[in-house]
């Protein structure tokens, strides 16, 4: 067990120095140096040159790699370029919607995808057709802009019940907050619980296939008896996996959500940096994700492993 | 197999891919309108008001020949970034699986690294760096997207490196790159015509919605996604203006999945595993 | 005497194959039957049958009465009432067959409360009790354990055991010795003819190998491509066989010993293999490996039955 986890520690260890020093690498090489990024298209040789001086850009690469790993373990995610302002202080913003955002989808996902999936593996099971499949099937290809789009003009132009846009934060008004949360938890959440349905059918399908859930019925259990007791616990165990998967599409779809409901959480901070080529914010903002889904990552690999008894011995 | 046998998937997803590829090859030469024409006087048309088919976006450009200009743009992408993304994907499994079981252990260790990332984030760094562009999408994108299909390259291949007729061209002193394209390769042909169609499909999901973020396609070059950027910023997401360039895309991808899903049906349903 | 179990003209089909043709046997109480035949004879498919459990898409026609029950027009529902009360399974593969994440105890929990409400509340003992008898040491711990814990032997008495718990009156045996080592093969049918006795109920023992059937069960029927060939009391059947497969079965069986002792040159083997489900001829499924084979085989030869035996061949012995 113990060599298990060392060698998943490892490599996630391995996978955030790789990524990490790809984006370092992909920053510092790509398109000429940082510094003409920053100063943009007006700027002349001597600038660049000045600013490369200025924040160190000629030092080896390894130093200036070591230097910044050093920096993000301290906490220090560094400043705009154009506003000096400090990152750590933008993230205490944008953070908690980002957050509330991913939570609520996720909600919004399992609660739509689970018994979805159940359902539908059930009636497959017991031989009927699933229009809950076909459905699904269709919730997978739904563009967020779309999905959102339609959910805005429907309950928030035409019905009114819910904001279609802007963000007021927990401390103020939390039941306005809730109320901002609703439509774009509800469209990002419904390509997370088609994906997840899915995927929980097939898994309890095969589980439902093998051989020990025979024996429950041979020794009496009915199918729904079987697919509770037996079925969903070992179903678990690839569910699980997906979930890690999940989270990944989930960064993603955040990112389009919250442009699409104007919400001011972190993907206007990474666009707006974008936009302004303010290249060590974007640098450090998405490492800090990367680091976020890997390490959820490893809670997934980890989980699975504890999950799993056979793996065990 | 007659035509009539095949299934609904094929016909329905057939026809909606066959009527985009024709709107594309037409916009190639005309549109109604030019895309890109600022007409002041007709702002913010609605539904064909003065010739406009669909209307026309806040500076009066007309909205249909944006779609069809979009349509251009965005399938050409999709079908370059599908391309490579196989053509990556299946040299990777091949890599992978020529050479030796270490190296085999190695790059799948890589991809799996790739495949934990959002490609979109990255994408973010490469446009901040480099400006957006058409060929910055494409790269990204194909190179977060050829990693899944190698896993799906490399489970088809292993069965077949371990029939017969492999091991007899091997006995004969066939190299293992020789034997894996001139044997392997028109074996999985099915596959990955099946990975083309459902990996176009997401690409132009991709760039959409890079477009759409301003990390993509941007004026004068019009893809699906830089309108609906455009919808956003003027008009807002709940507008016509937003609706029209997103229902197309989504036809768009749903026709393509189905065409997918129906081709791996029809084509090998049991060696590609199941619909899932 | 009445038989516990009548099965009249049993089909198992998915509408595409066939594994089980118009099969018709009868199981006495307390009689040990063999039901011997290669792999892919149909003869899984029939104890599946029995116990409704078919995989999915596959379906029983015909009859199989349980004492004065139909299990073949039975709901699902009153299948569950009959399965681990009246008829009970020892499948083939003990580790595939037992639940990965659940305690050997939580199955004798269940089916122990379940024979009987008054044991409910000394299920562990009562446990402890049958597997002790059926050999498994430290049958205590053994109840704590998961599956992937114990070895294949102390597993295969498991499932025995739970078998034996429901105080069936019919137990169905599928290849029960298949997945144990040959050590041990003996030792575990033992023990399950013995549990068997003990729980004064019936056996079918579905089996490839003829010599288990001849050390252990009194009444044989052979199976050949979905079709019941022949059945009756074993020494007989064994002894004088009437169905050419059933001597060349018998052949090929016992002439490994001989021709080590080189009483025989080359061990007698039947031409050809058994037809796969796809491609099975029309009319009797051996006539195109068998010796004794006519043109009237061309044609399903009918049931014949004298003296205890039943046959299914126009050209017998």
């Amino acid at each position: 067990m113990i060599i298990f986890l060392a060698r998943r520690f490892g490599f996630f260890v391995i996978s955030v120095l790789a990524t990490s020093g790809l984006i370092f690498l992909l920053v510092r090489l790509l398109g000429g140096s940082p510094a003409s990024v920053l100063l943009g298209e007006f700027s002349t040789p001597e600038d660049v040159l000045a600013l490369e001086k200025q924040l160190g850009l000629h030092r080896p690469l390894l130093v200036q790699y070591g230097e910044w790993m050093a920096e993000l373990l301290r906490g220090d995610f560094g400043a705009s370029f154009y506003s000096g302002i400090e990152l750590t202080t933008l993230l205490k913003s944008a953070l908690p919607v980002s957050v509330s955002l991913s939570v609520g989808a996720l909600l919004v996902g399992l609660v739509i995808g689970i018994p979805f999936g159940i359902a539908s593996a059930l009636r497959s099971f017991q031989g009927k057709g699933s229009l809950v499949d076909f459905i699904s099937q269709i919730g997978i290809a739904l563009p967020i802009f779309w999905s959102g789009a339609v959910l805005s003009i429907i309950f928030g132009v035409s019905l009114g019940w819910f904001p279609t846009g802007g963000w007021v934060p927990w401390s103020d008004a939390p039941a306005t907050t809730l109320r901002h949360l609703v439509l774009p938890s509800v469209t990002l959440g419904i390509g997370i619980g088609s994906v997840l349905a899915r995927f929980v059918r097939t898994a309890i399908v095969e589980v439902m296939r093998q051989d020990f859930v025979r024996t429950g019925r041979a020794f009496g259990m009915s199918v729904q008896q079987s697919l509770f007791v037996v079925g969903l616990r070992n179903a678990a165990l690839p569910v699980v996996t997906v979930l890690g998967n999940i989270v990944s599409h989930l960064v993603g779809g955040t990112v389009l959500t919250e442009t699409l409901f104007s919400m001011p959480g972190l993907s206007r901070m990474i666009l707006g940096a974008v936009v302004g080529r303010d290249i060590f914010v974007v640098q450090n903002l998405v490492v800090l994700l990367v680091f976020y889904v890997l390490v959820v990552n490893l809670i997934v690999d980890v989980s699975y492993y504890l999950l799993d008894k056979r793996l065990r011995i | 197999m007659k035509t009539r046998d095949l299934p609904l998937n094929i016909w329905l997803g057939g026809t909606i891919t066959v009527f985009f590829l024709l709107c594309s090859a037409t916009a190639l030469f005309w549109t109604p309108f030019d895309p890109n024409f600022v007409d002041t006087t007709k702002l913010s048309l609605g539904f064909g008001e003065s010739g406009h088919l669909l209307g026309t976006d806040v500076i009066g450009r007309d909205l249909f020949s944006g779609l069809l200009a979009g349509a251009r743009m965005s399938v050409f992408l999709g079908c370059v970034t599908a391309a490579i993304s196989v053509v990556l994907g299946t040299i990777f499994a091949f890599i992978a699986v020529g050479i030796s079981p270490w190296v085999d252990e190695v790059v799948m260790r890589l991809l799996d690294v790739l495949m934990a990332v959002p490609g979109v984030i990255v994408a973010l760094v490469i446009a901040t760096v480099t400006g957006p562009s058409a060929i910055s999408t494409v790269s990204v994108l194909s190179v977060f997207f050829a990693p899944v299909i190698a896993r799906v390259v490399r489970s088809a291949t292993l069965p077949i490196l371990n029939e017969d007729f492999v091991q007899s061209a091997r006995m004969y002193g066939r190299g293992t790159f020789f034997v894996l394209f001139r044997h392997v390769l028109p074996n999985i042909l099915s596959i990955l015509v099946v990975q083309f169609s459902l990996y176009t499909a997401n690409a132009v999901l991709a760039e959409s919605g890079l477009s759409y973020l301003g990390v993509g396609i941007s004026r004068p070059q019009i893809s699906w996604g830089t309108l609906l950027k455009e919808a956003q910023e003027t008009a807002g997401p709940t507008t016509g203006l937003m609706l029209w360039p997103a229902t197309v895309i989504l036809i768009f991808v749903l026709g393509l999945n189905l065409l997918g899903d129906g081709l791996r049906d029809v084509l090998d349903p049991r060696s590609m595993g199941r619909r899932s | 005497m009445k038989p516990i179990l009548q099965v009249r003209d049993l089909w198992v089909s998915n509408g595409r194959l066939t594994a089980v043709r118009g099969v018709s046997l009868d199981v006495f109480p307390g009689q040990k039957l063999g039901l011997v035949g290669e792999s892919g004879a149909g003869k899984s498919m029939f104890g599946l049958a029995i116990m409704d459990l078919l995989p999915f898409g596959w379906a029983a026609k015909g009859s199989a009465i349980l004492g004065d029950t139909d299990l073949v027009a039975m709901s699902e529902k009153e299948h569950c009432e009959v399965r681990g009360r009246r008829v009970a399974m020892v499948f083939q593969d003990s580790l595939s067959a037992l639940d990965p994440m659940k305690r050997i105890g939580w199955h004798f929990r269940r089916i122990v409360s379940r024979a009987s409400a008054d044991q409910a509340a000394r299920w562990q003992d009562v446990s402890v009790e049958i597997l002790t008898h059926l050999g498994v040491e430290n049958a205590a711990a053994a109840l704590r354990k998961y599956p992937h814990q114990l070895s294949g032997g102390q597993r295969q008495r498991i499932l025995i055991g739970m078998a034996v718990a429901t105080k069936s009156e019919l137990i169905i045996a599928d290849e029960p010795t298949t997945s144990v080592d040959t050590a041990i093969q003996r030792n575990v049918l033992d023990t399950l003819t013995a549990a068997t006795k003990k729980l004064g109920a019936s056996l079918i023992l579905v089996t490839h190998d003829l010599a288990l059937v001849s050390n252990y069960c009194d009444t044989v029927a052979v199976m050949y491509g979905g079709h019941l060939v022949e059945s009756g009391p074993t020494s007989e059947v064994l002894g004088k066989s009437r169905h050419p497969y059933t001597g060349a079965l018998i052949n090929s069986n016992i002439s490994l010993p001989r021709v080590m002792e080189q009483q025989v040159k080359t061990l007698p083997v039947i031409p050809g293999t058994m037809p796969s489900l796809e491609s099975m001829p029309t009319g009797c499924a051996f006539r195109l490996r068998c010796d004794r084979a006519s043109s009237v085989c061309e044609e399903i030869p009918p049931v014949t039955t004298s003296d205890g035996r039943t046959l299914r061949c126009w050209n017998p012995k």
